[in-house]
């Protein structure tokens, strides 16, 4: 930009000097000179001048751009303001960030790291001619001070209040210049940037996201201030925060990003050839912001319009699917899902029986964010199976077919068909297998309810059944002592299913268990029990009217 | 200003435009930068708020005056029901003012620290701007000229800002 701001040069200088020569002809030139005449000429003249004189030719750019030469002028005119670290500061920030748009820039064309800032690009017109000024040149930050292009920290004196006083003082010309223009444009009314940070920020703080947006679009300062991630991220976090939980939801939005930065990079060397030159042909049907106004891709409000503006599919799970088709109450897909703010929900696509299908009208109660960060065509491996009570709620991968993807189907771990389902005899968390019933003499420990003595136990491999002869507390009575052969079987239940169906229930080994099945009844995999009551309820208030064939 | 015949202590505050206002230092005390000076006693005779004119200065003791009387939040756990509302109704009434007025109180009350202040006024000009055009909200806050966007932002920002005004 600095640069720019040298070709509107002062031409009258020049005018001046080539009258000169003109004049002159055959006598001396001016860069004919000793040097320390030129520069004693040159350090008497005002900025304008050596301006206008950096602009006559090459020798004179050279000399007149000198830090020496600067150095008293910024002093004279700017001393008084550039006093405290903190300018200074500014200063080497202001120099860091147009050096590296200008390195940008000429990396433009290259994908990678730097491909993110790409968009900054279009902003910022770079001199390629060589003659740009050094940035960090004092002569750079004189004129950048006079352009306005640089700001800089300052404290203001009676802020607004004093307007009228302010004019009328003798102040030094900068400073009358920009109150004056001040004074103007807010007509004796202040505006709600000229707030201190702090209200201006709680006030941000307290807008809604559509609030926010409209500000955003106000004007350029507040354009900056509204689309500051820390303002977004709560509003982000409460309309969305449900849905956008695992990693997996993240690294689409870092893939969304990458791919929005991929475009504009594809556009921008779109007329080169080479490597490139064959993706430009998709160019034409992208849209892209040329306005260099456009959000950082990656900012917090970026990601809050992509979603709510639908632009921004991501990864989540969808219960009962296919707008409740009975055959899959009770289960939950992953799908990828889109928002549409017309109607307030969703609209996902998944595959359905191998095709790619779309669900409309999917409403925010019907989707989940995806329960674990395996994908749906992997298997999940279970933990804590040997864990699985009588009762426990869980979800299990099924599949109808091993190219299909699996869902989640909600269930019940049931009780071994030899057990009546009585807690006080139920060993189904253990075992399970053949029982090899015997006759033996076992010490009768307490009475039951019913009156039927209850033996020791020895380590859950045995199970009394009926009694063949009663006995009391303390003595040896017979019984058929059940002994099982342990198999480590769960039985898992389906209980929206009818007893008939057979789909209410399979059984698994709980010691080795992988995937079980076959191409007629699907294959049943990884099991993950679930602890939490909100989402077992959930699953509960699904629960169809009757039962399913 | 005539001296009240109450037996409180009396602080004295002086606007930009030198009109004088005798308080209680109890309202005072609702503003937390003048409470300060008063603990370190550099507040002998008038303070003066060069920075704030009468009719903001008038406004804002108003509002310090019904919050002093109102009971403290912390003084009584079951503080009357009425008085909250009161002192909410009273607050709802107190915000209706034009913007620049507005925007006068909330610097004013920024200087001085009155943090509900602060609070109510800045509740108040977001109340102003939900649901708004960012032309509407230009003309509502009286954006500087040079701080405009070009066409083609304004295009962009409109973009951006559909889905919250279809």
């Amino acid at each position: 930009m600095i640069s720019l701001n040298f070709c509107v040069l002062d031409t009258s200088a020049k005018e001046t000097l080539e009258n000169k020569n003109n004049k002159y002809k055959d006598s001396v030139s001016l860069l004919d000179l000793p040097d320390l005449p030129l520069e004693c000429i040159l350090e008497k003249l005002s900025p304008a001048g050596l301006t206008s004189m950096s602009g006559v030719c090459r020798s004179l750019r050279t000399m007149c751009t000198q830090d020496h030469l600067w150095e008293k002028h910024l002093k004279q005119k700017w001393g008084k303001l550039l006093m405290g670290d903190c300018v200074y500061k500014e200063w080497q920030v202001y120099i860091e960030n147009k050096n590296m748009q200008k390195n940008l820039l000429n990396c433009s064309n290259a994908k990678g790291y730097f491909g993110v800032f790409t968009r900054w690009k279009k902003n910022v017109k770079v001199d390629n001619t060589g003659f740009g000024l050094p940035v960090d040149s004092i002569m750079s930050w004189y004129l950048s001070l006079e352009s306005g292009n640089f700001s800089f920290p300052a404290q203001v004196y009676n802020r607004e209040y004093l307007k009228k006083q302010i004019k009328k003082d003798d102040v030094s010309p900068p400073s009358k210049e920009t109150l004056e223009n001040k004074n103007n444009k807010y007509k004796d009314s202040v505006s709600l940037l000229d707030l201190p940070d702090l209200p201006l920020e709680c006030i941000l703080e307290k807008l809604s996201p559509a609030g926010l947006t409209s500000m955003s679009g106000v004007c350029r300062s507040l354009r900056t201030m509204c689309t500051q991630d820390h303002l977004w991220e709560k509003h982000l976090k409460q309309k969305w925060g449900k849905l956008l939980m695992g990693d997996c939801v993240y690294k689409e939005w870092q893939v969304y990003i990458e791919n929005k930065n991929m475009q504009k990079n594809l556009l921008n060397c779109s007329n080169a050839k080479g490597y490139f030159g064959v993706f430009t042909r998709w160019k034409k049907n992208v849209k892209v912001d040329n306005t260099g106004f456009g959000l950082p891709v990656d900012s917090i409000m970026s990601w809050y319009l992509s979603l709510e503006s639908g632009n921004f599919s991501f990864p989540a799970q969808v219960y009962n699917r296919e707008n409740g088709n009975v055959g899959f109450l009770l289960s939950c897909y992953d799908a990828k899902v889109s928002y549409n703010s017309h109607t307030n929900s969703f609209e996902a696509r998944y595959l359905a029986h191998g095709r790619p299908t779309t669900e409309e009208n999917i409403g925010w109660e019907r989707l989940r964010s995806p329960a674990v960060d395996t994908s749906p065509y992997d298997l999940y491996v279970s933990e804590n199976l040997t864990d699985l009570q009588p009762g426990d709620h869980f979800e299990i991968q099924w599949r109808k077919s091993k190219e299909f993807p699996y869902g989640w189907w909600y269930g019940v771990v049931g009780h071994l068909e030899s057990c009546d389902g009585n807690k006080l005899y139920c060993q189904c968390h253990r075992s399970e297998g053949h029982i090899i019933e015997s006759l033996g003499h076992l010490l009768v420990l307490t009475l039951g309810k019913t009156q039927n003595p209850r033996a020791l136990v020895h380590h859950g491999h045995e199970r009394l059944t009926e009694p063949t002869s009663h006995g009391a507390p303390g003595k040896l009575a017979d019984y058929i002592v059940s002994i099982f052969v342990t198999t480590d079987t769960v039985v898992l239940e389906f209980k929206q299913y009818g007893p008939a169906s057979r789909w209410r229930e399979v059984v698994i080994d709980r010691s080795d268990h992988r995937e079980v099945g076959n191409e007629a009844d699907g294959f049943y995999a990884g099991i993950r029990k679930l602890y939490n009551d909100t989402e077992i309820s959930f699953w509960k208030s699904l629960w169809p009217t009757q039962p399913l064939e | 200003m005539s001296t009240s015949s109450s037996s409180s202590k009396k602080i004295v505050l002086k606007s930009a435009d030198n009109e004088t206002f005798e308080i209680d230092e109890i309202v005072a005390l609702e503003s937390q930068a003048i409470k300060n000076m008063i603990e370190d006693e550099c507040a002998d005779n008038v303070i003066p708020l060069g920075n704030i004119d009468s009719k903001t200065l008038s406004k804002i003791i108003e509002y310090c005056k019904k919050h002093a009387e109102s009971p403290k939040k912390d003084d009584n756990a079951d503080i009357d029901e009425k008085a909250v509302e009161d002192l909410k109704s009273f607050d709802a009434e107190f915000a209706k003012v034009d913007m620049p007025l507005i925007q006068d109180i909330l610097m004013a009350a920024n200087f001085l620290n009155i943090d509900n202040l602060i609070g109510l006024m800045c509740r108040t000009i977001a109340d102003r701007i939900k649901g708004k055009t960012p032309e509407e909200i230009r003309k509502i806050l009286n954006i500087n000229k040079n701080d405009l966007l070009s066409p083609e932002q304004e295009a962009k920002a409109r973009e951006e800002n559909s889905w919250a005004f279809d």
